[in-house]
């Protein structure tokens, strides 16, 4: 299988701290990869890494793909954009006019359920339908890769079952090689097929699971850190 | 509208009484006019000060305030561009604010005479100053979570202006504006008195020499009028144009 995300002995340090130490890992193209760990042990840095926010100080990170579609925790959403004009936002940077985007995100937006929205302003959303147009900008972004960055975290327990049953709907149809951090051990388990659990800080390897096999061990190993 | 600017108005008028009974009982209108002469005087002199003197004072005020804004814009735009154009050029802004520009405004007839060239650059100075200042501040206040992501996105530096920090340095921007407009004003009026053959400032300092204290004034409400017009044009502008913050 080949990679789409590759660490090559890579260490990260920030300040003289080290967070990442010669880490060796591989995420393959298809892949849904949960990443979970204790707060502060470095995941974000992970993402930061992988969309060249941060250099390593030592080894590389090689993608399949250098589009990435990344959606953070907060939303992000331009208050003076409209729905639409939010989700073209990665086009237009890359160079593409605003008509043919803005086509693109008609249809991306009709598949997500919010074309009646795509006049209207973040502001006049609610927190689960701006989430839904964050990811949807993540997705105009995306080649094939999608870093999501705890992106229910800030929901109400009801909107966040909501919309990951809509995020596992949404990824079917898509090959795409996700990503996702999260601090909930229930959630990596609903959405993915491969968990990554950071146990050491720094970084130096993680344990990865196919959590099919392994749910009471992973979540002995996160009681214990979490 | 009317509803909330109640209070201001009733204390306006409130106000407005007091001066018009005080000036009545002293008696000396050369020295403080009443409200009621000073109207007399607008409409006595409507034709000089509307066909003549207004518009030479609005002429400096358009020129004066177009080259600040580009001016003040350009400087802010280089300050949050590059931090070496901030650190020679910030510190260098702030002192300026230690220099009284009407103190130089006698220099700056000399250089010019009295053409309009002398009244405009007190203007320029005198409003340079908040819209460059403000603008900065609402540029670098652009959040460093919002310029990652579009750093994710493949956002050249030219992308991160236009699409992030112009748009969210906008409220601060039409703040300097509502700051710079009435400076404005003052800054052509100074400019006119100190050396002018036209203008709402040459008109007051004229009937000053004329011991018409009712003809100094009149200009003045003027002014005044002007620069209550402009800010609401401005803040009706502000309303439409930024109307994405949460209500």
């Amino acid at each position: 299988m080949t990679y789409s995300i590759q660490f090559d002995d890579l260490s990260f340090s920030y300040e003289n701290h080290a967070i990442v130490k010669n880490l060796n890992l591989t995420i393959n193209k298809g892949q849904f990869v949960s990443i979970i760990g204790p707060s502060g042990c470095g995941k974000t840095t992970l993402f930061r890494l992988i969309s060249h926010l941060e250099k390593p100080t030592t080894g590389t990170v090689k993608k399949h793909d250098e589009a990435i579609g990344y959606m953070p925790q907060k939303d992000l959403l331009m208050p003076w954009r409209s729905v639409i004009d939010n989700v073209i936002l990665p086009l237009q940077c890359q160079g593409i006019d605003k008509k043919t985007a803005k086509i693109q995100a008609t249809a991306l937006l009709e598949e997500v359920g919010l074309i009646d929205y795509q006049h209207q302003r973040p502001k006049d959303l609610s927190g689960g339908m701006r989430q839904r147009v964050s990811f949807s900008r993540a997705m105009l972004a995306a080649g094939t890769i999608l870093l999501l960055d705890e992106p229910f975290s800030a929901l109400d327990a009801l909107t966040k079952m909501e919309l990951q049953d809509w995020l596992k709907q949404q990824l079917v149809t898509l090959d795409q090689t996700v990503v996702f951090i999260t601090h909930d051990v229930e959630e990596a388990i609903y959405l993915s097929d491969t968990i990554l659990v950071i146990t050491d800080k720094p970084i130096q390897f993680v344990i990865q699971k196919k959590y099919q096999m392994q749910k009471k061990e992973i979540d002995k190993i996160c009681n214990a850190l979490i | 509208m009317l509803k909330k600017n109640t209070p201001a108005i009733v204390v306006g008028v409130f106000l407005l009484i007091v001066w018009e009974m005080g000036a009545r009982i002293l008696n000396a209108m050369y020295i403080l006019p009443s409200p009621t002469a000073i109207l007399q005087k607008l409409w006595e002199f409507r034709k000089p000060l509307f066909l003549v003197h207004a518009p030479a004072t609005v002429e400096i005020l358009v020129i004066g305030l177009l080259i600040a804004i580009m001016l003040g814009l350009l400087v802010a735009f280089a300050m949050s561009a590059n931090s070496w154009i901030e650190r020679a050029f910030y510190p260098l802004l702030i002192l300026s604010q230690t220099i009284p520009i009407t103190a130089l405004a006698p220099i700056f007839v000399l250089w010019f005479g009295y053409t309009i060239w002398s009244k405009i650059l007190v203007t320029v100075l005198i409003t340079f100053f908040p819209i460059a200042v403000n603008t900065f501040d609402g540029l670098q206040s652009t959040k460093k979570d919002y310029e990652e992501l579009l750093l994710t996105f493949g956002a050249s530096k030219w992308q991160q202006v236009i699409y992030l920090q112009l748009p969210s340095a906008l409220p601060t921007i039409f703040t300097a504006l509502k700051i710079a407009v009435p400076l404005s004003i003052i800054g052509a009026a100074i400019g006119e008195w100190l050396g002018a053959q036209t203008g709402l400032g040459y008109f007051s300092k004229r009937m000053m020499t004329q011991l018409d204290g009712a003809g100094v004034f009149a200009p003045i409400v003027l002014l005044s009028l002007m620069a209550i017009i402009s800010v609401a044009l401005l803040s009706v502008i502000e309303k439409k144009y930024i109307n994405w913050r949460k209500d």
